[in-house]
């Protein structure tokens, strides 16, 4: 594109920095789950330890068979939740980004408002659970998840913006219907919001725990996250009441630092290993995008 | 890119009058009808729901129900203006809002603009998947990291740069005046990188034909910067200003329990709306309270934000929210 | 702007006709729960007569479940130990005609979790329940059910052990919840490592003065000797865990009567006006200047006992074991942490708790309002305070599969671990009889006498305000407002982090101005009523 092909360095060098800033701490993250225990309490988080210990994966090799569930449903949930959300976020960003189309300042409103008021917990699960009785199923764990009125709007800001509106005109001249024009015209210009959209939606799918610990009480249905984190939360809970429970009696111990931390790498590994070849999908999507547009 | 031969006939379009609206919804049915999917889906997720916002008036008892239980007007509100540091805790949640909104778009946007100068596909790669792997790791996870830095005994600071140094050893998690700084940058460290993902998103899509036109005029890289990238991503800046203001009585309760490991010696610096509220419902179990505190942030967010987006809508109507 | 503000009252009134609508639904849902669960226990027998056989058997009970929810991590076999007791119960008590349903809910979402399941009427029955799980919140949003008469029709193994120590689960006079039974408190007092005991040959029995100052030349030879080694770790020491227990009856945390003044006296007090609180703290400040405690003593989930693994640690303040014969300043094995530590422990007790109320509300059973059958939950829980097997069953698995007993205690099986047995969890005292129960291998094996012969000691020592129980509703937002205040200055000044002799007036004065005298004459006033009432 450019016939410019070397990059300034004074453009490196700070991005160089950001990243090492983000890639420490992931470092550190993994030296400490193969640290021994007495280590850790003699001399804190390190980034190099004398002693490697697998204590700590040793012990998750225990719940391998629950991991590996879970992280089926993980994937299952993330992948049919991100393209049914991209398809229906898009469908509606698109209607509310046609200055013509009459609803379009109403629709808009509605969407924000829900973004500032919501009902609370209780209600929520009552409509889940009573009404569409969807607890312990897998579409509870999607379909939560599926539209968010800050994707809405970004997509739309990009449809108003980068989409002339010459473009659709011409098309429905030439005689598409606005499906067509939506499907073969605007979905392919925008591939660069979608691919962030997408981006954004996988990674919420795949961070939710929420959700399950509302709505899913069959282990066989734990997201991974929720798996992973439920350790924490439990660790995080016994501590909050440690000074007003009468400690004798609700002797817990938490798990061990290396421990916690290696649940926080299984956590994260996944997702930044997948993350290079998703990405390689969503840049191809940003430059085809660059290019027509 | 003859953009602006036909665009006219669709603002004449738009402002045709009301009494036509079903004629003119019955022209646009399937636009209605793509925006279905996402309406029903709200319908359900966050409309049905929403009578929950009574629960803030009123003292739910399980046996009667919600619609049977006793009104109680206001009274759950009270609590929140209970402590004489209420102006202080709303102070600090609006100060910190502003200040993460304003160091993460500068920030992001100049991310997004030194991205898109790199011309190496890999380097290009590797910044962007590593800039967002701190959005990755929880909350929980960020609180132990920042304990690894500023443990009293064992941290990094103390341990190996100020005692080296010969330097008192600081107490972090008593000493409530370093926390605005390392709040903020721990802040900054999660989210940019996301942001900017958005923002790059947006310069991307911007027509090449504009820089070739600039380059072609002379225009240096700084000057297509200025003149073109950051003027065409206005509109989503403003967007996400938006959404941000609207959240402005909402503190991101994970940072500012969790990477503050809840030490209630910081709280003169660090102590907002959110964390309150959970320590209160610690108190009393009751969350009639969150109801009611949670119906507050977002009636004054709503409050701003139509206020914001009627000035918006003043100088530019396509940028508003609605 | 019009077409606005039209779309939103459109939106708006739509909101309120669904709202209406589904609260309703909701609402219905709950009272078909309540309906059948407000005409309790007497009428069970009645209730499920009709439909099975009327005339041959009166008593012949319909099957029911009872769905027990307690606060556990999930384990792996639980279907094959449901099972089991579901079994050991149909044979051992066919009339009662009762299966079970274990319902374990994870600690760190027992809250929310809990709290759906009552406010949208979830029915089960058997629900664990404790002063500091919202015991309080759970009785006032009419989440329980009242149990006097279901239990003295249905829970005689119950009144057997737990007869006197039912006033602090009462609220209105009625009763909410079924109190453990086991230990009645605890000692306090501080843990040493025998190691360190044994190099430097220190005199133990020098804490039987009582006072916490001879302890300061052993920290200060422990510091000047033994470099990487804390002299004394904690967190948030000692204020809480010996102060609270020494120095006063509490009314509400914090709060309370001084019990160094006059067994008449019941004026109410803040903690933080004691002397003592202060001549405390400003030891704490002196030790913690001297470098004598660990500096992260307030990080949240330190785990001291991990120090002295490490063998970073001389000593702690700590709850003491309950051991055979422990008294004041007498030095004894500290055997389980010993166990758990890998090193051997010593604890010196420094004080007995006296019998408070809240003791008593920290581990108990309740029934929910939305069983459909809470005499039969009433009856399956006493059945918890008699029956070994069943106890066994639910604490320790199936025997030969999840656990064996050696030599009257119980242990792993063969070549098995905690973490690949499939049922292991230390909950004996959530539920039932817990002096009925197995010890495990490397526990004392007379635990559970020691527990009762502690218990006839720590009876006689009743708190004087022993059975009051406070009322927190009408000062429900001073009480929001002065926890947040404590939240900045308690820890602080208890972990020694604070100069007492400067921040503990600014705290006490922000206290006062928080409302900590409405509080105080609340809780007078209560406390007035209750001597009143009970001829204290």
């Amino acid at each position: 594109m450019t016939p410019k092909n070397r990059t300034n360095p004074l453009v490196l060098i700070p991005l160089f920095l950001l990243s090492l800033a983000c890639l420490i701490p992931l470092w550190l993250i993994f030296m400490v789950s193969l640290t021994n225990e007495n280590d850790i309490s003699t001399y804190g988080y390190r980034f190099w330890t004398d002693n490697f210990d697998f204590t700590a994966y040793r012990y998750l090799r225990h719940d391998a068979e629950t991991i590996g569930r879970a992280f089926g449903v993980s994937i299952l949930v993330t992948i049919i939740g991100t393209v049914v959300s991209l398809f229906v976020t898009s469908a509606m960003a698109y209607s509310l980004s046609r200055k013509e189309f009459p609803l379009r300042g109403f629709l808009s409103f509605y969407v924000f408002f829900t973004m500032l008021f919501s009902g609370g917990l209780l209600p929520w699960y009552l409509v889940y659970t009573r009404m569409f009785h969807l607890q312990d199923t897998l579409m509870v764990l999607i379909i939560p998840g599926l539209i968010g009125g800050f994707n809405i709007f970004i997509m739309r800001t990009f449809f108003t913006n980068s989409i002339p509106p010459s473009l659709i005109d011409s098309a429905q001249i030439d005689g598409a219907s606005e499906y067509r024009t939506y499907f073969s015209i605007i979905l392919p210009l925008s591939l660069p919001v979608l691919a962030t959209i997408g981006l954004f939606v996988t990674v919420s799918y795949w961070n939710d725990w929420f959700t399950s610990l509302v709505f899913i009480n069959n282990e066989k249905l734990y997201t991974l996250q929720y798996f992973l984190n439920k350790t924490l939360l439990n660790a995080l809970f016994l501590q909050s009441i440690a000074n007003k429970a009468y400690s004798s009696t609700a002797i817990i111990t938490p798990p061990l630092e290396s421990i916690r931390m290696a649940m926080a790498m299984l956590a994260i590994l996944p997702i930044s290993l997948v993350f290079p070849f998703l990405q390689k999908y969503f840049v191809k999507g940003l430059t085809i995008g660059a290019v027509k547009g | 890119m003859a953009t602006s031969i036909i665009a006219p006939a669709t603002e004449t379009i738009a402002s045709k009058p009301q009494k036509k609206l079903l004629q003119r919804l019955w022209k646009y049915r399937s636009l209605l009808i793509l925006a279905i999917p996402g309406f029903a889906l709200l319908f359900v997720n966050n409309y049905l729901p929403m009578f929950g916002i009574f629960l803030a008036f009123k003292n739910l008892n399980y046996t009667k129900g919600i619609l049977g239980s006793d009104w109680v007007g206001f009274d759950n509100f009270k609590f929140m203006f209970a402590s004489n540091d209420a102006w202080m805790i709303i102070k600090h949640t609006i100060l910190y809002n502003f200040t993460f909104l304003a160091i993460n778009t500068v920030l992001a946007v100049l991310l997004a603009v030194l991205l898109n100068e790199v011309r190496n596909r890999i380097l290009s790669k590797f910044f962007q998947s590593t800039m967002l792997l701190p959005h990755f790791i929880s909350m929980v996870i960020v609180g132990y990291l920042v304990y690894g830095f500023l443990n009293p005994e064992l941290g990094f600071i103390n341990k190996s740069i100020l005692e080296p140094l010969g330097k008192e050893t600081i107490a972090w998690y008593a000493s409530p005046e370093y926390w605005p700084y390392i709040l903020t940058i721990v802040n900054t460290w999660k989210s940019v990188g996301y942001l900017a993902v958005v923002y790059l998103a947006a310069i991307v899509g911007i027509d090449q034909e504009y820089y070739e036109a600039a380059r072609i005029d002379g225009a240096g890289r700084w000057k297509q910067m200025t003149k073109i990238t950051v003027p065409l991503i206005t509109p989503v800046i403003i967007i996400m200003t938006l959404l941000a203001i609207g959240r402005i009585f909402n503190a991101d309760f994970g940072l500012f329990y969790q990477a503050t490991m809840a030490s209630g010696m910081l709280k003169s610096t660090t102590e907002v709306i959110d964390t309150y509220v959970y320590n209160a419902l610690l108190v009393t179990g009751d969350t009639g309270l969150a109801a009611a505190a949670g119906l507050l942030q977002s009636v004054v967010g709503f409050i701003l934000v139509i206020t914001v987006n009627r000035i918006v809508k003043r100088f530019s109507s396509d940028n508003a929210l609605f | 702007m019009k077409k606005l503000r039209a779309s939103s009252i459109l939106l708006l009134s739509t909101l309120l006709v669904i709202g209406m609508a589904l609260a309703g639904c909701s609402n219905n849902d709950n009272n078909a729960g309540n309906t059948v669960s407000t005409t309790p226990s007497p009428t069970t027998s009645a209730q499920t007569e009709p439909s099975t056989s009327p005339s041959d058997e009166p008593k012949a009970l319909e099957p029911y479940e009872v769905v027990m929810v307690y606060p556990d991590a999930p384990q792996k076999d639980q279907d094959s130990v449901e099972d089991a007791m579901n079994e050991y119960l149909s044979t051992a008590y066919p009339d009662l005609n009762v299966t079970v349903k274990l319902n374990p809910i994870d600690w760190g979402s027992w809250g929310d979790k809990t709290n759906l399941m009552m406010a949208s009427g979830d029915k089960f029955d058997l629900f664990f329940t404790a002063g500091w799980l919202g015991f309080e919140t759970q009785v006032n949003k009419g989440g329980l059910l009242p149990l006097d008469d279901l239990l003295a029709q249905y829970g005689p193994d119950i009144e057997a052990v737990e007869k006197d120590y039912h006033d602090a689960a009462r609220r209105q006079g009625k009763l909410y919840g079924i109190h453990t039974h086991q230990e009645l408190g605890n000692q306090q007092g501080i843990a040493f490592s025998k190691e360190l005991v044994d190099k430097y040959n220190f005199d133990l029995t020098v804490l039987k003065s009582g006072n916490l100052k001879d302890l300061e030349p052993m920290l200060k030879t422990i510091q000047e000797n033994e470099p990487g080694v804390t002299p004394f770790v904690g967190p948030a020491w000692p204020l809480d865990a010996y102060f609270g227990s020494s120095s006063m009856d509490e009314v509400i945390g914090g709060y309370g009567i001084d019990v160094s003044t006059d067994a008449s006296n019941y004026t109410v007090v803040s903690r933080y006006d004691m002397p003592r609180f202060k001549e405390l703290a400003s030891l704490t400040r002196e030790w913690f200047q001297a470098g004598y405690i660990n500096k992260d003593g307030l990080t949240q989930g330190l785990d001291i006992w991990q120090k002295f693994k490490a063998k970073k640690a001389f000593a702690t303040m700590a709850d003491m074991e309950i051991v055979a014969d422990s008294n004041i300043g007498e030095p004894k094995p500290m055997p389980s942490r010993s166990v758990a530590t890998g090193i051997e422990i010593i604890q010196v007790p420094m004080n007995t708790d006296r019998l408070q109320t809240g003791k008593l509300t920290a581990t108990m059973q309740a029934i929910s309002k939305t069983s459909k059958d809470p005499a039969r939950a009433m009856m399956l829980l006493n059945l918890f305070f008699k029956d070994q097997k069943l106890l066994t069953l639910f604490n320790f698995g199936i025997e030969g599969k999840h656990h064996v007993l050696k030599d009257g205690q119980v242990a792993l099986p063969d070549g098995q671990t905690q973490d690949s047995v499939g049922f292991y969890h230390d909950i004996m005292w959530q539920i039932g009889n817990q002096m009925l129960n197995y010890t495990r291998q490397g526990e004392d094996p007379n635990k559970y006498s020691n527990y009762e012969s502690f218990n006839r000691l720590i009876a006689q020592k009743q708190s004087r305000l022993f059975g009051f129980v406070f009322d927190s509703e009408p000062v429900q937002n001073e009480l929001i407002a002065l926890d947040n205040v404590k939240k900045e200055f308690e820890d602080g000044i208890k972990s020694g982090q604070m100069d007492p002799e400067k921040n503990l007036p600014r705290f006490i004065e922000k206290m006062k101005a928080a409302g900590m005298d409405q509080v105080i004459a609340e809780a007078q006033k209560q406390v007035d009523a209750w001597r009143a009432a009970n001829g204290k």
